[in-house]
């Protein structure tokens, strides 16, 4: 049983990856996004990395980000289509990496989220600030674990903001600023297990909690409700292996994002009393091995 | 029948309107899908898209994401498009296309993707030259050449770092080059008489398509899902796809209106 781990930016996290796979699968392979190259024939496509074909692997674990996917979207199409274990379906990365479209996705399957607007223009951003109603969040379509997240009070501090992303060609997303108590809760979906943390900013006054640096983690008791809404988004986004995002309002659980590669690290496995690094290893592996069976 | 057009303004698409009762014209800036209260829907100043009969979309590729996202809503609400949200993100993305084409049974030329200098180590062996090479930044295609020496494909991906572009190598089959509007059973076709491997602009004359080429045309936009599309033909394979054909080109050189074999094809079982 072969392993491939395709990841963006080198990291960590795929030597713990690794580590764990190597005492489950034959054979382990880390291969960055850069060195891929597609191949599409008559007899189908290819994906090769230093001429080592990984449609012929058994499992693929994805660990790329929202910058990946102009050149990597449909790397899972092809894996799928190859019959190669993966953590996700088709369009799985297509909805992830994309603000605006994760929510529709999320919300056609009756999963609570934030009224949102996809905009290209500032001037029509102000209209759709006006329509949600003050303050606003504004949100880069493909940014990730809170970067690019800003919140606006008022049209004269929307606006420039909108103008600068306008200049970067930066799509965005205007969601409604849901009050909380400034914690979220990760959940991390595996299969139809789910563990999480809530996370809060270690600045009192920052109201996003999933920024990359600083924070703190404790670990999440979980209610049937939050567990339920993190299966529904996962199901619906197409993700068999995934994080979700999730705040409590006065209505319920509301899903903010879905992340296709999580945050991954010891710290994490402490603090939630398990090792989450494993266990995506071996849900990988379970699905590999049922899959060379059906074959 | 009402029209909703939603252009970028950068072409001249007022030759449309005579083929319906009212039209109305958007600029895709001025366009802000929304989820709200769970439902997804796009407002044109005040009404839902849905109270049009159908929409023409002149959607730049570069807008290819927000584009999909729009043409999804618009196509989720049974109102009539010019092409559907997976046909124009498939025809935008060409890095995307070729996997689509050879999935679909579409002749295409076997092509490798990459995007890194180092990714274009022996490509050779996986791709014969002569080739035509395009660089993309982003979605735009901002370089095209022929190659014909492993040493130019080097040559042609040296500083390339990953992120900064998408390269794209096509196998070059020579033959008849052809541009082709596709429009519902409408096929407009023009033949580039001009020597290369290029398909331009110039040197274009309304020629039919022989039986097979028609057929390859044919299958083409229906395999992809789209209403209307531009279709460039080398060697009888399809070598890409436009999803905003210029209809004034074809209109002018073929004396055939596509104008109003677009409206027809937007019309369908309407009318």
């Amino acid at each position: 049983m072969k392993l491939a781990i395709i990841y963006g930016e080198i990291s960590t996290t795929h030597q713990l990856i690794i580590e764990r796979a190597q005492d489950l699968f034959d054979s382990v392979l880390a291969a960055p996004v850069s060195g891929i190259k597609f191949v599409h024939t008559e007899d189908g496509s290819k994906v090769y990395y230093k001429g080592t074909d990984l449609t012929e692997f058994d499992a693929v674990y994805f660990r790329t980000g929202d910058e990946d996917k102009m050149f990597s979207e449909h790397i899972a199409e092809v894996m799928n289509e190859a019959g190669v274990v993966t953590q996700c379906e088709d369009d799985s990365f297509a909805y992830e990496s994309n603000k605006f479209y994760s929510v529709k996705i999320l919300a056609e399957s009756g999963v609570s989220v934030p009224d949102s607007f996809y905009t290209v223009s500032p001037d029509t951003a102000v209209k759709s600030a006006e329509k949600l109603g003050y303050p606003v969040i504004m949100k880069t379509i493909g940014g990730a674990g809170g970067q690019g997240v800003m919140r606006a009070s008022s049209e004269s501090e929307l606006k420039p903001v909108m103008d600068t992303m306008k200049a970067f060609e930066q799509d965005i997303c205007l969601q409604e600023y849901e009050e909380h108590d400034g914690t979220d809760n990760r959940v991390l979906v595996i299969g139809d297990h789910t563990v999480g943390y809530k996370r809060s900013s270690a600045d009192k006054d920052e109201w996003r909690s999933n920024l990359g640096s600083g924070g703190e983690r404790e670990k999440a008791e979980l209610t049937e409700e939050i567990r339920e809404t993190a299966l529904m988004s996962a199901g619906a986004t197409g993700f068999d292996i995934c994080g979700i995002d999730i705040i409590e309002t006065e209505e319920g659980p509301e899903v903010l994002e879905v992340n296709g590669a999580p945050g991954l690290n010891e710290k994490i496995n402490e603090v939630v009393e398990e090792d989450v690094i494993l266990g995506i290893v071996e849900r990988l592996h379970e699905r590999a091995m049922k899959e060379q069976k059906e074959d | 029948m009402r029209l909703l057009k939603i252009t970028d303004g950068q072409r001249n698409l007022e030759k449309l309107d005579e083929f319906f009762d009212s039209v109305k014209e958007v600029d895709i800036g001025d366009v802000s899908p929304e989820v709200s209260n769970g439902k997804s829907e796009i407002m044109i100043e005040g009404e839902s898209v849905s109270e049009f009969d159908a929409v023409f979309a002149s959607i730049p590729r570069e807008s290819a994401i927000f584009g999909r996202v729009l043409l999804e809503i618009i196509e989720e609400k049974d109102v009539a498009l010019n092409y559907s949200s997976t046909a124009f993100f498939t025809m935008s993305k060409k890095n995307y296309l070729y996997h689509v084409m050879q999935e679909k049974d579409i002749p295409a030329p076997k092509t490798a993707v990459i995007a890194d200098e180092k990714a274009a180590r022996n490509l050779e062996s996986h791709v014969k030259g002569p080739l035509v090479a395009r660089k993309f930044n982003g979605l735009s295609e901002v370089e095209s050449t022929k190659i014909d020496t492993v040493e130019e494909i080097q040559e042609f991906a040296e500083g390339v770092e990953y992120g900064d572009s998408i390269l794209v190598f096509n196998e070059l089959r020579k033959g008849e080059k052809y541009r082709c509007l596709v429009a519902g059973d409408t096929v407009i076709s023009l033949e580039d008489t001009s020597d290369g491997w290029r398909i331009s602009s110039e040197n274009l004359k309304y020629s039919s398509l022989s039986s097979d080429l028609r057929q390859v045309v044919e299958d083409t936009t229906s395999s992809l899902g789209t209403e209307t599309a531009e279709i460039l033909l080398r060697g009888g394979n399809v070598i890409d796809i436009n999803p905003n054909p210029d209809l004034g080109l074809y209109t002018d050189i073929s004396g055939k209106d596509a104008y109003g074999a677009v409206a027809e094809a937007l019309k369908g079982d309407e009318e």
